[in-house]
């Protein structure tokens, strides 16, 4: 691409999710003029939910995506500069570090905060790869409704499992909940496990595994073994949903930045500092534990905290 | 007004993007495809399907995620890719089908 713009920004946050815009806003106010890159999914993962029960504040409860749309008012309104645009590719090799942005924009930032969060995790198998956009999904809310009365599978089960097998629950005639483990692994809290055990049209099969996702043109099907006594079986389906975890975005910065086996961008423990100055993470991109709304919203006002005094202590500011 | 079955047949590529005003991500790539279609004007047209309006569009191609994006070109589909995409990765395929 023939454009070379360069340009020089105090602080540079990338990614949208509730790290990044509570970054910004701190950062705002901070007055190191924060520029924020939205990332492909601007609003990040909670733009993909539903209803946000924990989030402190919300009395009533709150969709995700409209809690997002918040978010990003209020970090406008401290005087943000908010722009969407892909981070593609990272050079922390100097004291400036280099930012590209969508392969066209180099932007050359004294600070960077890292918060682009994660994204949702695939089975990889082929028939799941092939059925991709044709039945096979990792977002119910997106396509849930492409499927009303109809059978559909979702395999997962964690909170994001239960929380959209709850929500296919309602549009599908059954939704077949693929579990790998027994009812004492289930990985999702009580709450959300006893909510779908509770769902009349919720069937669960325990310790299963997803062999093949069945169809040639759609989804027409999918066999699943139990892995405790290798029985197999075919249950008929028109979609289904795959909800087995996230994996960090943090591709781009393997180079540079030091990150566990996971690619989870590892921070000095109490700070968001990485093993690089200047260069900060906050939110799930650096948390496998937690991964909350408000975990992530928290560890983006340490990460503004943090480059603010960094900045100072260079001299940068 | 040209129907959708005439305005594919062209042999400049033509990206559709098809979308829902309840869905989340597609309202996410609203800028995006704003900016490639600025970008690539007079060599693809950008057209918006909305699957509610045009239901037998979105089925007759088996549209069954939203958004999903498709390139057509002399009446077929080139390429198609469900969910969201970065500019630079929806620009290369562009660049392809031309």
């Amino acid at each position: 691409m023939a454009n070379n713009e360069t340009e020089r920004v105090h602080c540079l946050i990338i990614g949208s999710g509730p790290a990044g815009y509570t970054a910004a806003i701190y950062a705002a106010r901070a007055n190191i003029k924060p520029v924020l890159y939205q990332g492909i999914q601007p609003g990040g993962q909670l733009t993909i939910t539903t209803e946000v029960e924990n989030y402190p504040g919300y009395a009533d409860g709150i969709q995700g995506p409209e809690m997002m749309i918040d978010f990003e008012k209020q970090a406008k309104r401290m005087g943000a500069d908010i722009r969407y645009g892909l981070a593609t590719k990272v050079d922390f090799s100097g004291p400036v570090h280099k930012v590209w942005i969508d392969e066209e924009k180099l932007i050359e930032a004294d600070s960077v905060i890292i918060a682009t969060g994660a994204s949702a995790k695939w089975l990889n198998i082929e028939s799941e790869q092939r059925l991709n956009g044709y039945g096979v999904s990792a977002c119910a809310v997106c396509d849930g409704f492409f499927f009303r009365n109809k059978e559909v599978a979702i395999v997962g089960a964690g909170d994001t499992a239960c929380e959209e097998a709850s929500y296919l629950s309602k549009l599908a005639t059954n939704v077949h909940m693929i579990v790998r483990k027994d009812e004492n692994g289930m990985r999702a809290s009580k709450v959300m496990q006893d909510r779908v055990k509770n769902t009349p049209n919720i069937k669960i099969y325990w310790n299963s595994e997803t062999i093949e996702v069945l169809g040639e043109t759609r989804v027409e099907g999918v066999k699943i073994k139990n892995n405790k006594n290798s029985e197999e079986q075919t249950i008929p389906i028109s979609a289904f949903f795959v909800a087995i975890g996230h994996q960090p975005n943090s591709d781009i910065f393997k180079d540079w930045i030091d990150m566990d086996e996971a690619g989870y961008i590892k921070t000095v423990p109490g700070s968001t500092k990485t093993n690089i100055k200047g260069v900060f993470a906050a939110g799930d991109v650096q948390d496998k534990t937690y991964r909350q709304a408000v975990t992530a919203a928290g560890s983006g006002c340490m990460a503004a905290l943090d480059a603010e005094r960094y900045l100072g202590e260079s001299g940068l500011n | 007004m040209e129907s959708f079955a005439q305005l594919i047949q062209s042999q400049q590529p033509v990206l559709v993007d098809f979308f829902a005003t309840w869905c989340g991500p597609c309202k996410a790539m609203e800028p995006v495809i704003k900016d490639v279609a600025k970008s690539v004007e007079g060599k693809v047209r950008v057209v918006k399907v909305d699957i509610d309006k045009q239901r037998q569009i979105a089925s007759q191609y088996n549209v069954s995620a939203v958004p999903t994006f498709m390139i057509f070109k002399n009446g077929n589909v080139v390429w198609r890719h469900p969910g969201m995409i970065d500019k630079s990765s929806l620009l290369n395929m562009l660049n392809q089908s031309a």
